[in-house]
C-alpha cells in the first residue's frame, strides 16, 4: 500500500507537464492547421496567425511551475495529495489547451477575411486561459499545503 | 459528430466566408475550390459526391423517373454517416417537395393519389390530404409556404426563388450549429456555396423561360395548364 501510495505521488508530481504538453501539443496543431489554412487564403498577416497559433502552448508552462511546486520528498504521507493535485491540474491544463486551439482557430477563420475583429476574436480563447490560470494558481497555494 | 481531423481545419480555415445575397461574384471560383477540396479523405469524398447527387440540380438528371430519383435519395439518405447530414439532407429535400406541391396546385393539379410517390420526406401526406388549404396545413412549422405562395401566384419567379434560397440558407445555419472544422462543415460550406452560385447566376427572365420550358415539358396534356396559358 505504501508503494502504491509513493508511485501514484510520482504520477501526480509529473502529471501537470506530461498531461499539459499532451494538451498543448493538441492544441497548437489545431489552431496550427487553421493559420495554414488562412495562409492559402490571405496575402498578408501570416506572422498574426502563427503567434495565435501559439496560445495553446501556455499550459505546458504552467504545467512545468506546478511540477516544480509539487516537487518534494514522495512519502506515503503525501502520495495521494500529490496524486490529487497534478492529476487534476493535468486534465485541467490538457482540455483547456484542447478547447484553446479550437477557439484559436475560430479566431483565424474569422479574421483572416475580417481583419478588424482580430483582437475580439480572441476573446474566446482569453477567456479559456482564464480558467487555465485559476488552476495554476489554486495548485500552487494547495501544494504549500502539502508535507514533505 | 466525429472527432475533428487536421486536415478539415485547415481546409475550412483556407475557404473565404460566403455571403448570400452578396455580391454578384463569389469569393472562390469553382477551380479553386475543387483545388481545396482535394483535402477531403477518400469515404468522404464518397459521400459528398452522393449527396451531391441528390441535392445538386446540376447533377439530377430531368429525365431520370420520379420514382426512381426518389428511390434513389431514400437509399442515400439512409446510407449517409452522419445524422446531422442526413437531418440537413432531408430537410432540403422536403423545402423541395413542398415547392413542388404549390407549383403543381398552381399549374392547377389535383392532389396526389394516395399511394403514388410525389415526393419526400415526412409531409408528404399531410400535403396530399391539405391539398386545398393555402399552406397545406403546416404553416406553423414551416411559416415561409404563406410568402412562397403569394409570390408564386403574383408571377414574382425572383422573389421566389429569392425565398426559397433564403429559406435553404437558414435550414443550413441551423443544422451545422457545432460544426465549425469537420466533414460536416466542408458539407456546408458547399451547400451554401452552391446557394451563393445559384443566386449569383439567377438570372429573372431565363428564369421564367426556363420554367414555362419545363412546365410545358412536364404537363404537356394537362388541360389547366392551356387554360393558364
Amino acid at each position: 500500500m505504501n508503494e502504491l501510495m509513493v508511485i501514484l505521488g510520482w504520477l501526480g508530481v509529473f502529471a501537470p507537464v506530461g498531461l499539459g504538453a499532451i494538451g498543448s501539443a493538441i492544441g497548437v496543431t489545431i489552431a496550427g492547421q487553421a493559420a495554414i489554412g488562412a495562409m492559402l487564403e490571405t496575402d498578408s498577416g501570416y506572422g498574426r496567425f502563427v503567434g495565435v497559433a501559439a496560445i495553446p502552448s501556455s499550459t505546458v508552462i504552467y504545467g512545468i511551475v506546478v511540477m516544480f511546486s509539487l516537487q518534494r520528498t514522495i512519502t506515503p504521507e503525501n502520495g495521494a495529495g500529490l496524486f490529487g493535485i497534478g492529476i487534476l491540474t493535468g486534465l485541467a491544463l490538457a482540455y483547456a489547451s484542447v478547447w484553446q486551439g479550437k477557439a484559436c482557430a475560430s479566431a483565424i477563420a474569422a479574421s483572416k477575411s475580417k481583419p478588424e475583429i482580430f483582437g475580439l476574436s480572441l476573446a474566446p480563447a482569453a477567456i479559456v486561459e482564464g480558467f487555465a490560470v485559476f488552476t495554476f494558481v489554486f495548485a500552487l497555494v494547495l501544494a504549500g499545503n502539502i508535507k514533505g | 459528430m466525429r472527432p475533428i481531423a487536421d486536415r478539415y481545419v485547415m481546409l475550412m480555415a483556407s475557404l473565404p466566408s460566403i455571403r448570400l445575397l452578396g455580391e454578384k461574384e463569389l469569393p472562390i471560383n469553382p477551380a479553386r475550390l475543387a483545388e481545396r477540396l482535394k483535402l477531403l479523405e477518400p469515404d468522404d469524398r464518397t459521400e459528398l459526391e452522393a449527396i451531391a447527387a441528390i441535392l445538386s440540380w446540376n447533377r439530377i438528371d430531368t429525365g431520370e423517373d420520379d420514382a426512381a430519383y426518389m428511390a434513389r435519395a431514400e437509399r442515400t439518405l439512409a446510407a449517409i454517416r452522419s445524422a446531422t447530414l442526413r437531418a440537413a439532407a432531408l430537410e432540403r429535400l422536403e423545402i423541395r417537395t413542398v415547392i413542388a406541391a404549390l407549383r403543381r396546385r398552381h399549374a392547377g393539379e389535383p392532389a396526389p393519389a394516395q399511394g403514388t410517390l410525389w415526393g419526400i420526406g415526412r409531409q408528404v401526406e399531410t400535403i396530399r390530404r391539405n391539398w386545398s388549404q393555402p399552406d397545406f396545413g403546416l404553416g406553423h412549422q414551416m411559416p415561409w409556404i404563406g410568402p412562397a405562395r403569394e409570390k408564386l401566384e403574383s408571377g414574382d419567379s425572383a422573389g421566389l426563388e429569392r425565398l426559397i434560397l433564403d429559406t435553404t440558407w437558414r435550414a443550413a445555419g441551423r443544422h451545422e450549429f457545432g460544426h465549425e472544422f469537420d466533414f460536416e462543415a466542408v458539407v456546408f460550406y458547399l451547400m451554401r456555396w452552391q446557394l451563393a452560385d445559384r443566386w449569383a447566376r439567377y438570372d429573372a427572365d431565363a428564369a421564367a423561360a426556363r420554367f414555362a420550358q419545363l412546365l410545358e415539358a412536364a404537363l404537356p396534356k394537362s388541360q389547366a395548364y392551356e387554360d393558364a396559358a
